[in-house]
């Protein structure tokens, strides 16, 4: 009797745990936030990216380049920074072809470099999959600031706007997509021209301190 | 006793059970939203050609595209181009119009650079999803996103201008974009798709320069896609 008992109250404490369990589990999920502890967190700490920059919109013109960002993160949606991004220009095959075929020579500048400053903000965050399988973590950020762009041997004061995509590859390093509009007055000998240089930039962001640990586990 | 034993053992076990099911055979996404997965979508878009020399194109286009699975789909696209003057082309013909030497032989004409436009492209496609996901918008707004990789071929109609007659050809496309999903059975795209067409861009007044090239045409596309059926499978 006395073990047929035990033998009971062995068995019901095993189906109450059972059920405790499941119980947890849904008090659990009333918890969870739609995103949970970020897997990379961008506050407090400082990115610097080297970056290959190449202008979009230019005709008679062909420019490339090579910059670096240096940006302190603030919160993870607030950074601000600086930047300077030397150009190596060049004659565009065009222009060659109109002064041979229409013996028109437009006035043409290169630049030599741009350094400024800016801000950032990152209104949207997401993960992706890849194929369905490894998880990529990304975010979307906007980007204003302003400068000083060398051109033609004078410096031309210079307005940026931005937008950006940072795929996160480890806790240390992302990669980072943008377009930057840099938009400066450039004097020729007719007129004055309000000049946009549209720019794609590829680079490597490389944060540091090197990860973020939340205060409580995951 | 035996019985006993057996009833204990079987109690501890299906606890085990339960605790193995829940956490270790769980795939890292769960109830995944398959939003492309047997789906149709049809997309209105408008955009333009960039970085053109002669002539900028602005495009219209119809696009459909059956996916069939989440990660893959076919379709085709058609777009009505019509092609502006860049500044370059007004500077090039406000120039040579002024020219004296020109003048002498046309006079009082003004010159018009002979240049070509994209019409019309008619194209099958194949689309592909490498990269899916969900994104937080200001922290509160929750959305799916996937980035996108167009491939195509068919055929292109070009117009021409100042002298250019028109013509037809083929057209290539390799391009990729950017889907937003805001609700399930909509999304807003952007998208870069080169257009490549054999063509003679342009001709110049002496008559050089009228070889027919393989023209680049990279265009920027804004579109808003509509999804059937308005509902999604869902994943395990």
């Amino acid at each position: 009797m006395k073990l047929a008992a035990t033998v009971t109250g062995l068995a019901t404490l095993c189906l109450l745990a059972g059920v405790a369990s499941a119980q947890t589990a849904d008090e659990t999920e009333k918890y969870i936030r739609v995103v949970q502890q970020k897997p990379f967190v961008k506050a407090l700490r400082a990115e610097v990216m080297p970056a290959f920059v190449a202008s979009l919109n230019e005709q008679l013109t062909s420019h490339i380049g090579v910059g670096l960002n240096a940006r302190f993160h603030i919160t993870d949606e607030w950074s601000v920074g600086g930047e300077y991004v030397k150009y190596f220009g060049k004659m565009a095959t065009l222009a060659t072809e109109i002064g041979d075929e229409y013996q028109v020579y437009p006035e043409k500048h290169l630049m030599d470099f741009y350094a400024g400053v800016n801000a950032t903000y990152t209104p949207l965050f997401g993960k992706f999959l890849l194929f369905g399988g490894p998880l990529v973590n990304w975010d979307l950020y906007l980007l204003a600031g302003g400068g000083v762009t060398r051109s033609t041997f004078r410096n031309r004061i210079t307005g940026e706007i931005g937008l950006g995509m940072r795929f996160v590859v480890t806790q240390w390093m992302s990669v980072n997509f943008e377009l930057r509009d840099y938009m400066f007055t450039e004097p020729y000998h007719d007129s004055t021209e309000f000049v946009n240089n549209v720019t794609f930039v590829a680079g490597i962001g490389l944060f540091a301190p090197f990860g973020h640990n939340y205060v409580f586990p995951k | 006793m035996k019985r006993i034993a057996v009833a204990i053992v079987v109690l501890l076990a299906a606890s085990h059970v339960y605790a193995k099911t829940g956490l270790t055979d769980a795939p890292s996404i769960r109830h995944q939203h398959m939003l492309r997965k047997a789906r149709h979508e049809i997309t209105p878009a408008i955009g333009a050609t960039l970085g053109d020399a002669y002539a900028r194109n602005l495009m219209l286009q119809l696009g459909y595209t059956y996916h069939i699975t989440d990660w893959i789909g076919v379709g085709a696209e058609f777009s009505y181009g019509v092609a502006f003057k860049t500044a370059l082309t007004e500077g090039i013909e406000s120039e040579v119009t002024g020219d004296p030497e020109w003048q002498k032989v046309h006079t009082g004409e003004k010159y018009q650079l002979a240049r070509t436009g994209l019409n019309v492209l008619a194209l099958a496609k194949v689309t592909l999803v490498p990269f899916s996901g969900k994104l937080v918008l200001f922290r509160k707004f929750l959305g799916y996103a996937d980035v996108h990789i167009n491939v195509g071929g068919g055929m292109a109609m070009v117009k021409g201008h100042g002298g250019l007659s028109d013509e037809t050809s083929f057209a290539i496309l390799v391009g990729g974009g950017f889907r937003f999903f805001p609700m399930k059975w909509w999304s807003v795209n952007f998208d870069v798709n080169d257009y490549m067409v054999p063509r003679i861009v342009s001709r110049a007044a002496t008559g050089s320069g009228g070889d027919k090239t393989f023209s680049q045409n990279p265009a920027f596309m804004f579109g808003v896609s509509f999804f059937l059926p308005t509902g999604s499978s869902v994943g395990i």
